[in-house]
Parts: C-alpha cells; sequence; structure tokens
C-alpha cells in the first residue's frame, strides 16, 4: 500500500513540474519587475503590472478583440459544418461514406503550410485573403476534424433511435434536433465547441497568411516578442492568453453542467 | 378498416417485403407473426411513417395516409427527461396549453399505475415500468392506431402474462387498433384472434389461431409454427409413401412432406384413418395433463402430445389420425 501511496505521489509531482512549472514561471515573469539571470527568484514582484498593462495597453487589447471576434466565428462557423457532417457519418450509409471519412481527417494529415499556402492562392482568387470569412474559413478547417470526430463519436452511441421515436410522436425535425438530438449529445457539443475555441485562439500561420496581416491576435502578436527574448511582455500575452481561453471553458462547462438532470 | 395496398419494401439490393396486401379491423388487437429476419419491423415502421414504401400504399377506411404511434422494442424513452417529460412530449410538440397538458398526463399516469414514477429517469425504471411510461406516452395522444414492435419480448414470464391483460384492457378502454409483432406464437394467439404469418417478407396466412395450428397453408408456415412432425416421402395423386405412413392423404402442395402436428392429429381411438403401429420409447411430462410420447416405427421417431397416463413405455400401439392427414 505504501509502495502504491509513493508511486501516486510521484506521479503527481511528475506532472506538476512538466505542466505546472513553466506556468508558474510565465505567471512569475508577468508580475516581476526585475528578474535577471543568475538570480533563481524575481528581485522585485509588482502585483499591479499585470492588470495595468492589460488596462493601458491597446495593442493587447484589440488583439484580444481579434481573437475572440475569430475564435466564436470559427466555432459558429465548425458547429454549422461540422453537426450535418457528423450526422450523416453516423446515422446514414451512403455511397462515398468511407471517403468521405477519410476526407475529415485530410486537414490533419496534410501539412498545415501546404493546406494554407494553397488556400491563400484561392482566397486571392475570389478576394477573400484579409477578409474575416477568409480567416474563419481558414481556421475552421483546422477545427473540423476534432469537431466531427467529437460530434461523431457521441451522436453513434445512440445513432438516430430517439429521434425517430421524436418524430413519431409528431415532432418537427427542428423540434426533434433542439428537443432531442443537442441534449443527448451535449458532451460532444460542448468537446466540439471547446476544441474549436482553442484551435482558432492558438492558429498563428493561418491568421497571418490569409488575414493579409489585418487580423493581429494574440498568437500572431505574441510570437515575436517570444522569438526576440522580450519574455515579460510575453509572459503577459501568455497569461492573458491563458485566461480567454479557460473563462469561456470554464463557463461553457457550468452552462452544461446546470442544463443538465438534478442528482437523483 | 385500415388496408395495406400491395406494399414493398427494398433496401439496396435486398428486397425486404414483397407486395404486401392485408386489412386490419378497426378496434381490434392485430398480430404479425414471424421469424426474426422477416421483415416485421419494417412493415411496422411503413405503419408508423417512419420508413417510407418503395411501392404500396398504408390507407385508412377514408382513403387517407394515417401514421400509427409506435410503442419501440427498447422503449426508446428520452434518457435526458423525467417520466412526466417524456409522457408529455407529444402533447408538448404540438403546443398544447400547459393546464389541459398536466390534466392528461394526471389521467393517463392513473391509467397506467405509474403517478408516483414522475419525477424519475428512464434508467431509474425497471422493464415492466418502462412499458408503461412508453405505453402512456403514446396513448397520452389518443391514436386511433398503436403499434408495438415486440412489446412483451424483454419481460420476464410473469410480467409477460400480466401486460398481455393489461394492453387487452386498453384496447377496449381507447378503443384502440393494435397492431404488434412478435416472434413468439403464445404471444400473438393470447393477445389475438387474427394473425398473419410473415416470412421471408411475404404474407404466408391470415387466420384465427386455432386455423393456424390445424391447417398452415404452406410448408413454410407449418414450419415457422412448429410442434409438429415433418416426414418426407413421396406422393402421386394423394397416395403418399414413406417408411412411417403410406396411404391416402390430403396434398396441399407436391413436395411430398407428411405433416404430423404433436398434437390434434394422432390419437389412439379408432377412426377410419389408421395411421401405424409404434412402440413407445419415452414419456415427458408437459404440465396441463399432457405428455409427450416418443414413438418409435421402423427405427424413426415421431412424436405426439396425448394425455397423461394414456400410453406406457416400451408397448406397442396402433395409432389413428382424427383427419386425413396434409401433405405439402
Amino acid at each position: 500500500m505504501a509502495y502504491k501511496k509513493v508511486l501516486k505521489l510521484l506521479v503527481y509531482l511528475l506532472f506538476a513540474v512538466l505542466v505546472l512549472m513553466p506556468l508558474f514561471v510565465i505567471f512569475m515573469l508577468a508580475i516581476s519587475k526585475t528578474w535577471n539571470y543568475p538570480s533563481l527568484w524575481p528581485k522585485w514582484v509588482d502585483w499591479g503590472y499585470y492588470f495595468r498593462f492589460l488596462v493601458t495597453n491597446t495593442e493587447i487589447q484589440s488583439s484580444l478583440l481579434a481573437s475572440m471576434e475569430l475564435a466564436v466565428g470559427t466555432v459558429v462557423l465548425t458547429i454549422l459544418i461540422a453537426y450535418p457532417t457528423a450526422m450523416a457519418l453516423s446515422y446514414y450509409d451512403f455511397r462515398g461514406k468511407k471517403l468521405l471519412n477519410i476526407l475529415v481527417y485530410l486537414p490533419m494529415i496534410i501539412p498545415g503550410i501546404a493546406v494554407l499556402t494553397n488556400m491563400d492562392f484561392i482566397m486571392i482568387k475570389y478576394g477573400l485573403n484579409g477578409s474575416f470569412f477568409g480567416v474563419v474559413s481558414a481556421h475552421t478547417l483546422f477545427c473540423l476534424p476534432y469537431a466531427i470526430k467529437l460530434l461523431y463519436d457521441n451522436l453513434i452511441l445512440w445513432k438516430d433511435k430517439y429521434e425517430v421515436a421524436s418524430r413519431n410522436l409528431g415532432a418537427t425535425p427542428l423540434q426533434t434536433f433542439f428537443k432531442v438530438t443537442i441534449p443527448l449529445n451535449k458532451n460532444g457539443l460542448q468537446g466540439a465547441v471547446m476544441m474549436s475555441y482553442i484551435v482558432s485562439m492558438t492558429q498563428y500561420l493561418g491568421t497571418l497568411l490569409i488575414g493579409d496581416g489585418n487580423y493581429i491576435t494574440l498568437s500572431v502578436r505574441m510570437f515575436p516578442f517570444t522569438t526576440e527574448g522580450k519574455y515579460r511582455i510575453a509572459a503577459v500575452y501568455g497569461i492573458t492568453f491563458m485566461l480567454v481561453t479557460l473563462i469561456p471553458l470554464y463557463l461553457i462547462d457550468i452552462w452544461v453542467t446546470h442544463k443538465g438532470r438534478k442528482p437523483a | 378498416m385500415y388496408h395495406l395496398d400491395n406494399i414493398s419494401q427494398q433496401k439496396g439490393n435486398t428486397h425486404i417485403l414483397h407486395g404486401i396486401n392485408l386489412t386490419i379491423d378497426e378496434n381490434s388487437i392485430f398480430a404479425i407473426l414471424g421469424p426474426s429476419g422477416s421483415g416485421k419491423t419494417t412493415l411496422l415502421n411503413i405503419l408508423a411513417g417512419i420508413d417510407r414504401p418503395t411501392d404500396g400504399k398504408f390507407l385508412n377506411e377514408a382513403g387517407q395516409v394515417e401514421k400509427g404511434i409506435m410503442v419501440f422494442q427498447d422503449y426508446r424513452l428520452f434518457p435526458h427527461m423525467t417520466v412526466f417529460k417524456n409522457i408529455t412530449f407529444g402533447l408538448k410538440v404540438k403546443k398544447t396549453n400547459s393546464s389541459e397538458l398536466k390534466q392528461r398526463a394526471k389521467d393517463i399516469m392513473e391509467t397506467m399505475g405509474i403517478s408516483e414514477l414522475i419525477d424519475r429517469y428512464p434508467d431509474e425504471l425497471s422493464g415492466g415500468q418502462q412499458q408503461r411510461v412508453a405505453l402512456a406516452r403514446a396513448l397520452i395522444l389518443n391514436p386511433k392506431l398503436l403499434l408495438m414492435d415486440e412489446p412483451f419480448s424483454s419481460l420476464d414470464e410473469a410480467l409477460r402474462i400480466e401486460m398481455l391483460d393489461f394492453v387487452k384492457e386498453l384496447q377496449r378502454k381507447f378503443q384502440l387498433t393494435i397492431v404488434f409483432v412478435t416472434h413468439y406464437k403464445t404471444e400473438a394467439y393470447m393477445l389475438s384472434n387474427k394473425v398473419a404469418i410473415l416470412i421471408d417478407g411475404q404474407i404466408m396466412q391470415v387466420d384465427a389461431p386455432k386455423q393456424l395450428e390445424s391447417n398452415p397453408q404452406n410448408l413454410a408456415v407449418a414450419k415457422f409454427l412448429g410442434q409438429a412432425n415433418f416426414i418426407e416421402g413421396s406422393l402421386s395423386k394423394d397416395d403418399f409413401v414413406s417408411p412411417v405412413y403410406s396411404g391416402k392423404v390430403r396434398p396441399v402442395t407436391d413436395k411430398g412432406v407428411l405433416y404430423l402436428p404433436f398434437s390434434g392429429q394422432l390419437q389412439l381411438n379408432k377412426t377410419e384413418y389408421p395411421a401405424f403401429k409404434g412402440n413407445i420409447l419415452e414419456k415427458k411430462w408437459m404440465g396441463n395433463n399432457l405428455e409427450r410420447i416418443t414413438i418409435e416405427i421402423d427405427q424413426r421417431t415421431v412424436y405426439c402430445d396425448l394425455a397423461s397416463e394414456s400410453v406406457g413405455e416400451n408397448k406397442i400401439y396402433q395409432f389413428y389420425f382424427s383427419k386425413l392427414p396434409v401433405v405439402f
């Protein structure tokens, strides 16, 4: 028993070192005033620095806004495409189903840079480069495999058997979708929404290439800071980045749990 | 009267139903009996408007398309809704006002004896309770036509008989037309006095249970109903020759298979149709004062049900047919 406990503790410790330590360093960087090599600890900690930076710096604010706009747009477009696709794949048998199954994963299989340069070419051709829709569709392309897979895995559990019952009891297709399909598959939907949001937030190359520099999102702006060694600003961006990703995820989680059945 | 008019169903290259013609009386229970994979559920789905047939029509007396409300084999109670929400689902989507909805839910739950389950979720109910909720969810809509897919297959023996009686009572109370499919013939016979036999997507026979058992129209029906000996031989006109029995028969088809049901066909009392002499190998108690007798005739065995203690083991008896036997 003691051996098992020690092993468990070691696993936790390893986890803490691997995941929490870097986060802690970023956190400390964001609130430290001076932290120079070789000191192990910041000489001066300024708790207000992060918030002052966030409130006064217009660049971070505009980046935050751009990131959020694109993420929300991406989530909406992804779900609009992924839901019917996942339903078709899980409920129906049709010619070309296997091919569609492979096509869905193509954006993950083909290297991103190859997809994006070609996509940029198409976007320029149709005058969509630099537009909101153009960038959102580039993000969506990378979200679709995750979203479809998450929705599909959830939908395949019951297939359409409850939808069939609902339609037989007189519900319209729309009523069935909102009263039966979505509530029964909210875990898949939650996963798909969260994953799309995160993937969109972390998109760097797509935003820059298709966006023609019109969308300077948090990840786009953060990248040069880290490469130029401006770790403190990069840390502030990093913290903000984490907050705007984690808070909505937390809120969605609360909403989903709250809407669920009460414990018996 | 409901009319099934030449209904066919094809999925891909598979023909599931072949030109089904049936009439179903209103205010009655109609059973569709058939083995697994015979197309029973497909036919029921067409009556429920869940599937559309590739050919043919299902119409009511007025010549209109009418869809029945289905009670599924696996009940399909919405797992995220309470019993109350499940039952009132059909009314809710029709935007019934809330006081009427509550009243109708209260009434139907009282009828079904499930009032105390109102706030439970489906996974907190027993199989029997789930079935009652599924029935309530359908009956609250006052359907004229209720469809039941293998309604009793997942219930244990005692509950099955209780539910059979209960469904009969509901049929009378709500003046329903109930169409149900099953692969258990006892279930079909207990619930309905008109049974259609569906085999390989075709209706083979529609008859009262007693007629089905005594006069199956073909070998497929006889074999499905079981509880009979099938003896192969050769047939010329109405003369049959086989190691077990040779003599006059009533030919129905020309396959040359003698049909001897376990009960009703063979007896010891003399008639004008002598059958064979046989040695009693074994007796098995069947309940209801019946014994299943294993008779040996020329190294072949034939089974038959007789009143208990009418024969003794290892003795030879002369058997008679109660009526001229049928050859398919």
